[in-house]
């Protein structure tokens, strides 16, 4: 829905600070954290073993990332592990040759904007530090960021950790954000070692492999840092592994026979992938699978009803859970008759999608008609899905072809 | 069909390209029921065929996006891609995509600070040093050469200003190895910085591109809309107009089956069909006027009138051969306005008038002989049976001539090689023969003809047979 000034006025006037349903992509989403739902089966996700955790597209995988991203700087105490987020379109490309110097390329530059993203949120990790670690860790910023020098200046010219984060995944958000005088302590003492950072020849002198290492032994042997999390996600953003988990597997397939050798030096590798890949990862590599623990994200009707409610929740800050609360009196149980309407396999986003038409059927009215969701509102909002659905997923070859009618507009 | 009008107010239906009708532009456009849906921030893609406005779309999108009175306005970039130089597939071809995007993003910017100079004095040092980069890297520039990627009408003032960040020593942000991820991150910030509320980026105009190669281009397109990254960037809005060539790869790349990309269809139903031309009609005569006041059909005559097929009403003609197309319906809607004009713009036509203007500007017949299909106007002909269609398709194969009763039965209907002889066991008594003719001619008529009873298409020419006209 266009943003136009009549819809936020209708949002705000039916009780909403945001709209509960606009973002679809998880990576976008910088209040995720206010209303995950389901997460509490999946502890493998923060704990010390190597796991995988297998979802279909658009069923959590992104969702449950972050979340374990952002537990684990919330909870554990002094325990804590580095999490690197390696996000394969953000860090790396494709590609079907040097596979693994590709990968360990990617994670040293994913290890590096980690660093500077949680010293940005923990200044400590710096300021506390000797001069010879602060030296330490300028210096590896310096050689894996080319890009070090106008990050930090960025981070300087905001003084915000939160701004500064959304810059790499608009969903990095992390909470209680030191304040901006802490953080601009921290710029001072990055920026006064910068100039001691290595230049490249001596980069190039090293191994991948050699820098890699240096790069676990500065996190978890100086650090202090009980192990490296390595969240590994996106491997079907390419368009050579978009429906082809052959090719997704086999391209990180250096990373899970690595997996065993790493888990036994504090390094655990945490994929979230596509569950097209489990079974092929099994047949490849199942001497390498067989070290990792392994979850399938499967989705209920009703924790599909617990999702947009929260959402509605968030987005009301507590006023109300439920969309029937915007409707007439023989509008009831909006959020089940919703999820009703979704084919298997459940899938959140297709829930948020069936979400977001039914605030559009509202907001169409807006500035010109009355804003109580009617029943007819649902309906519509479903008639448009079902269409919606039938266009994009259209059955088999030689039975008839679905027609994607145009939306139905409220009168 | 549409000669170039000596009337002024004939200007509106000459062309029937968006591309030339900017002066009434938003007097004619009337927005699909979706537009709401694709003037926000999400990604969409929008399927039609030749002449469902998509053009028209695409320049109010343009339009929409910088004075649509939002909050914050996005900037809008229209691109236009370039056929790859060589086969490329997959990552290749959207890296050769992204940076000619990075290029029109990084032209635009250039130009719009051209027209608005002041905002490079409100930039941070870093600020204006990342713009710099952006610029220099995606246009390929410097500061003698650069200044040729913008538009040379900017007074010379706004030069300087280009030449300013053209040549403005920078160390670059962007290696070979930046990922798409970081230079679309960078962009978004950029826009940020200059109070944008994102981008929008339009494209249209992807016709041409099927005459190269239309493998090559699907292909190209679909490792676009898989490389799910692209479309999960906060403030950066695909808004891409198809040909519906595009529809079978674009909906099974990742991008729509994940609902990064929204999908529609520009389609039309008739009662919007109807506004587009009445809003048109308005447009050229300067006074609002419904299809009934140019012509309403007499009522249905007695059962004792030769002919029993009603007079169509010229919205149910414009249906008839317009199809479900704008173009189409604005194409043969010209004739009669004429005619109005003619006739001095005070009343409406006459059954006679509208006949005459029928006849003599009918829509032509085109018969697909590769894929068997019959066009009338924009409208795809079906319906017909084997032997209707045979019958047709000789018809059109000899149209420059008169075809005998005889041929059409022997070897459009039966199907035989040739006319046999008397002698021949295949021969039929010649009432007989055009008996079947002339009931499969009928039947022509009554599929073809707006009014069968006075045909335009298939004639029947005394003493000699049937002559196919009006064909293409």
């Amino acid at each position: 829905m266009a943003i136009t000034k009549e819809s936020s006025n209708a949002l705000r006037e039916l009780g909403f600070s945001f709209d509960p349903f606009a973002i679809l992509e998880a990576s976008k989403d910088p209040r995720l954290a206010d209303y995950i739902v389901g997460h509490e089966s999946f502890a493998i996700a923060w704990q010390q073993v190597p796991s995988l955790v297998f979802a279909r597209a658009g069923g959590g995988k992104t969702t449950m990332r972050l979340y374990a991203l952002q537990t684990n700087w919330i909870g554990s105490g002094g325990n804590r592990s580095f999490p690197i987020s390696y996000v394969l379109p953000r860090y790396t490309r494709y590609a079907s040759t040097n596979v693994l110097q590709g990968h360990l390329k990617g994670l040293l530059r994913a290890g590096a904007t980690d660093l500077l993203v949680a010293a940005s949120y923990h200044p400590e990790l710096v300021l506390n530090a000797l001069p010879s670690l602060q030296q330490e860790i300028v210096t590896f910023l310096g050689q894996e960021l080319t890009e070090f020098t106008y990050h930090l200046g960025r981070l300087g010219a905001t003084l915000s950790p939160v701004k500064f984060s959304q810059q790499f995944e608009r969903a990095y958000v992390l909470p209680n954000p030191p304040p901006a005088e802490r953080v601009a302590a921290l710029c001072k003492v990055l920026n006064e070692w910068k100039h001691m950072a290595k230049g490249n020849q001596e980069i190039h002198s090293e191994s991948l492999q050699a820098r890699f290492e240096s790069m676990v032994e500065l996190l978890c042997k100086r650090l202090g840092f009980v192990s490296v999390f390595i969240y590994l996600d996106g491997v079907d953003s390419f368009p050579e592994t978009d429906r082809n988990p052959l090719a997704a597997v086999e391209w990180i397939r250096p990373l899970l026979e690595i997996a065993p050798y790493w888990a036994a030096r504090g390094i655990y590798l945490k994929g979230f992938l596509p569950a097209e890949t489990e079974q092929i990862a099994l047949d490849l590599v199942p001497h390498a699978l067989a070290q990792f623990r392994r979850k399938q994200i499967e989705w209920t009707r009703t924790l599909l009803v617990q999702l947009l409610q929260s959402r509605v929740d968030a987005a009301t800050e507590g006023k109300f859970y439920e969309l029937a609360a915007l409707g007439a009196p023989n509008v009831r149980n909006v959020e089940q008759t919703l999820v009703r309407e979704l084919a298997e396999p459940l899938l959140p986003r297709e829930a948020l999608r069936l979400g977001q038409l039914v605030l559009e059927q509202l907001e169409a009215r807006a500035g010109v008609g009355n804003l109580v969701l009617e029943l007819a509102d649902v309906e519509r909002a479903c008639a448009r899905y079902r269409d919606e659905y039938a266009f994009i997923h259209p059955p088999a070859p030689g039975l008839a072809q679905p027609h994607l009618a145009t939306p139905l507009v409220p009168a | 069909m549409s000669e170039q009008s000596l009337s002024p107010k004939l200007q509106v239906f000459d062309r029937l390209q968006a591309e030339y009708e900017t002066a009434w532009q938003d007097q004619v456009f009337v927005p699909p029921s979706f537009m709401d849906f694709v003037t926000g921030m999400r990604s969409c893609v929008v399927f039609g065929a030749s002449g469902m406005g998509k053009t028209i779309l695409a320049q109010q999108l343009v339009r929409y996006g910088t004075a649509n009175g939002t909050l914050r306005q996005p900037l809008v970039v229209t691109w236009r891609p370039s056929p790859p130089q060589q086969t490329m597939a997959g990552s290749t071809a959207m890296r050769f995509y992204i940076r000619q995007i990075c290029n029109r993003c990084a032209t635009t910017l250039l130009e719009w600070i051209a027209t608005n100079p002041s905002v490079l004095g409100s930039l941070s040092e870093l600020n204006l040093h990342a713009f710099a980069s952006f610029a220099q890297t995606f246009t390929g520039a410097n500061s003698q050469f650069g200044l040729g990627v913008v538009r040379p009408s900017n007074p010379p003032q706004d030069i300087s200003v280009i030449s300013k960040i053209l040549s403005l020593p920078v160390t670059s942000l962007y290696t070979p190895d930046s990922t798409e991820d970081f230079i679309l991150n960078q962009l978004t910030l950029l826009l940020d910085v200059f109070g944008w509320q994102g981008l929008w980026l339009v494209m249209d105009r992807l016709e041409p591109w099927f005459d190269t190669d239309p493998s090559l281009i699907t292909e190209n397109f679909q490792s676009i809309f898989s490389a799910l990254d692209l479309f999960e960037h906060e403030g950066f809005s695909w808004k891409i107009i198809a040909p519906d060539n595009l529809l079978p790869s674009l909906m099974a790349s990742g991008g729509v089956r994940r609902r990064r990309v929204q999908p529609f269809i520009l389609q039309w139903q008739t009662e919007e069909l109807i506004l587009i031309a009445e809003r048109r009609l308005a447009c050229a005569l300067g006074k609002s006027l419904t299809l009934q006041d140019l012509y309403a059909s007499p009522r249905r005559r007695a059962s004792k009138s030769k002919s029993n097929i009603e007079v169509a009403n010229l919205a149910d003609y414009l249906k008839q051969f317009g199809g479900n197309s704008p173009r189409a319906w604005l194409d043969l809607l010209r004739p009669f306005v004429k005619k109005y004009l003619d006739v001095g713009a005070a009343r409406r036509l006459t059954k006679k008038e509208f006949d005459a203007v029928r006849r003599q500007a009918a829509p032509s017949l085109f018969y697909d002989l590769d894929n068997d299909q019959v066009y009338v106007g924009d409208r795809l002909l079906d319906g017909l049976t084997k032997s209707q269609r045979n019958i047709l398709r000789y018809l059109y194969e000899h149209r420059q001539r008169t075809c005998t009763k005889s041929e059409l039965f022997y070897i459009a209907h039966m199907e035989y090689d040739k006319e046999p002889r008397l002698e021949d066991p295949k021969w039929e008594l010649r009432r007989n023969v055009e008996n079947a003719i002339d009931n499969q001619i009928l039947r022509l008529r009554q599929a073809i003809e707006p009014d069968p009873g006075d045909p335009v298409y298939i004639l029947t020419v005394r003493q000699k047979g049937i002559w196919l006209r009006n064909t293409v």
